[in-house]
């Protein structure tokens, strides 16, 4: 059956060949649909794949979108971590616009100090978000899948209360406020794209994710208390606080986000729906196995892949929505864990005897 | 404003806005009772939704669109319960990834379709008649509110009863809770345990699809982009609240049928619509804190005196 070599290979890296297989299956999956119902499928395959390297400005889009992207794939980190499926990151990042739009249009503060002010808010608010279906799933074991989804529609009509009963521009054709004053922006690095100073915000924020995680006590009581909670218990952990608070920094670095992309990107507030995010913030989570250094990686592969379908969508007969088929049906793959299981079984069992065979001669 | 007409009115529509809740707690129930957690309630709405209101236009007949509803309903919800089952994937996470998977596939079929994302007003799409009740429909005030609903809103109502006939008077419902209070035990008295289950989740996507093709052929005659709106997710906290028995399960839909259609009934009124609209999302999540910490107290209560009797 399978080589000796190939087979070590394949057991070695057995979890990273899963993940490629189920993307793959995925892709060719809805390549065969797109064949079968679009009038120009090569070309929804080139600028699927190779579009977004075609200019500047496309490759600026892929490193604009992996600014939030990786904020949400943190948040949904904190909460995978902690072994709860808390889905308020979409509202914890929507809400975080309002704050900052808030904030920076009526505040008048030098440049630095604004946009750090309506981050440091955004994060609170985030925090705060965030901790109310974690509070009362602790206290009262109430389902946080439903009212963790519940809250992201509360949050959705406050913050387009705030928009358009407050603080819209009626000057505007659509919903949006004014544009903030140059000192709340963050600047520009990059002519020609709308790269902002947000990355740099991103980094240190995966460094601290990072540490914070595997390499304090305060982040060793949090993955106990969600992998095993009758054992961190039993070893005297407050899992309840440990359980809470992760969930707290998740809705934080959600909300931080929100409010840089508000800042870097939009520089106004114009948001009338979700921005969907906080499902990229699954799928990087569940990929990158809740660790902060693999974020950045996932959410460039998925930035990648969501400005090819905006590309497909502009240039092509194809709509963008295609993007979310691929997204959600790669990790319903990889989440099953079956998949290739069978034929690692057969691996293993040919590994052995070959070793046994070995040892024998 | 608070005249007859004006409650007459109301309760008309807590029974309209009820219908989508009623089909979608129902279906909830079924795999809950199998011991499974469906969270692809709302997803499978809304794909059912778009499959009713394009099958309706392109077959001109009500039973396609009704058929196409099911079909897809039916194959979305036994997708989810294969590969949480079968290929052992995260229930939860498989289905959160439904539900987005159902946003995208959605709009991306209308589009290919159609060549616009939002609504299907284009199709020339049927929807179910309204259904007056003879004898009812000429008492006063009570005609006004039980008379005149959408054929698919009294199937509703059967839909309950039929839910809690098969789960406490058949065989197969007592199979159903066996499995989902026992595996082990009902394996061992020879339940096909993985077929039960997988059954579930396709009578599940069944009753869910009859709450989609309501949203599309009968409480508007298109379909339109999200539009289940956390209806699916409401379902389930009716079903969740009420334990999942099916009487109190409809009471509780029927409730926060009322809440919705009174912060619809409000928005006539020269008010600003974001907080009325944010009301049953918020209402659910304070029944939701509420009924659990009932329950919770009631369980360490039941505790407490198991030690003592002991």
């Amino acid at each position: 059956m399978m080589g000796d070599k190939f087979r070590k290979f394949f057991l070695k890296y057995f979890e990273a060949i899963r993940i490629a297989f189920a993307v793959t299956l995925a892709i060719v999956a809805i390549m065969i649909v797109i064949f079968f119902v679009s009038d120009q499928p090569l070309d929804v395959l080139y600028w699927f794949t190779i579009g977004p390297l075609t200019s500047l400005r496309r490759f600026g889009t892929v490193i604009e979108l992996l600014i939030p992207l990786s904020f949400c794939g943190l948040a949904m980190c904190m909460m995978f971590q902690v072994n709860r499926f808390n889905m308020s990151v979409d509202g914890a990042f929507f809400i975080a616009g309002s704050v900052t739009a808030i904030i920076a249009l009526h505040l008048d503060l030098p440049p630095i100090v604004l946009p750090a002010l309506c981050i440091a808010a955004s994060g609170l608010v985030g925090g705060c978000v965030s901790f109310i279906p974690a509070y009362i799933n602790e206290k009262y074991k109430a389902h946080i899948v439903v009212s963790s989804i519940m809250l992201n529609y509360v949050m959705l009509y406050i913050g387009r209360f705030i928009l358009i009963q407050w603080l819209k521009d009626p000057t505007f054709s659509y919903n949006g406020t004014p544009f903030f004053s140059e000192n709340a922006l963050l600047t520009r690095i990059l002519k020609g794209t709308r790269i902002h100073t947000g990355i740099f915000i991103m980094i240190v924020a995966i460094i601290i994710t990072y540490i914070l995680l595997y390499k304090t006590k305060v982040g060793y009581n949090m993955r106990y208390s969600g992998q095993n909670a009758a054992f961190a218990k039993y070893v005297g952990i407050d899992t309840k606080k440990s359980i809470l608070s992760a969930q707290f920094i998740g809705g934080m670095l959600a909300g931080i986000g929100g409010s840089i992309e508000c800042l870097g990107i939009y520089q106004q507030l114009n948001w009338e729906a979700h921005l969907g995010y906080g499902f990229d913030g699954v799928i990087i989570a569940t990929i990158a196995k809740n660790n902060p250094l693999a974020v950045p990686v996932v959410a460039f592969l998925l930035s990648y892949i969501r400005a090819g379908g905006d590309l497909v969508n502009r240039m092509t007969d194809v709509p963008v929505e295609l993007v979310t088929v691929i997204q959600s049906l790669v990790v319903i793959f990889i989440a099953a864990k079956a998949l290739l299981a069978s034929t690692k079984h057969k691996a293993l069992i040919q590994d052995a005897q070959t070793k046994t065979e070995k040892g024998a001669n | 404003m608070f005249s007859l007409s004006f409650i007459s009115s109301l309760l008309f529509s807590t029974i309209r806005l009820s219908t989508p809740l009623i089909f979608s707690s129902m279906g909830g129930l079924i795999t809950r009772k199998s011991g499974s957690n469906n969270i692809a309630l709302e997803g499978t709405m809304l794909i059912s939704a778009m499959a009713g209101a394009v099958a309706s236009a392109y077959s001109q007949s009500l039973i396609g669109g009704l058929i196409g509803a099911l079909l897809s309903g039916l194959l979305i919800s036994v997708f989810l319960g294969f590969m949480s089952l079968k290929m052992e994937a995260d229930m939860t996470l498989t289905g959160v990834s439904i539900n987005r998977l159902s946003d995208g596939l959605t709009i991306f079929i209308i589009f290919m379709l159609i060549g616009e994302k939002g609504t299907t007003i284009k199709l020339p799409s049927l929807s179910f008649p309204t259904v007056e009740l003879p004898v009812i429909k000429d008492i006063p005030f009570i005609g006004d509110v039980f008379s005149g609903h959408n054929l698919l809103t009294y199937f509703a109502f059967v839909v309950v009863v039929l839910v809690w006939f098969l789960i406490y008077k058949t065989p197969l419902g007592l199979k159903i809770r066996a499995v989902g209070e026992n595996e082990k035990a009902a394996e061992s008295v020879g339940i096909n345990v993985m077929g039960i289950k997988l059954l579930a989740f396709a009578l599940t996507g069944i009753i869910c699809s009859f709450g989609g093709a309501y949203m599309s052929m009968g409480y508007l005659s298109w379909f339109s982009a999200s539009m289940i709106a956390g209806r699916g997710f409401i379902g389930m906290s009716a079903m969740n609240l009420s334990n999942a028995r099916p009487f109190r399960t409809m009471f509780v839909a029927i409730l926060f049928a009322g809440v919705d259609a009174l912060a619809m009934t409000l928005q006539t009124l020269n008010l600003p619509p974001e907080p009325l609209q944010m009301l049953p999302y918020l209402i659910t999540i304070i029944a939701l804190v509420v009924v659990s910490k009932h329950d919770m107290e009631q369980e360490e209560k039941r505790k407490k005196e198991l030690a003592q009797s002991k």
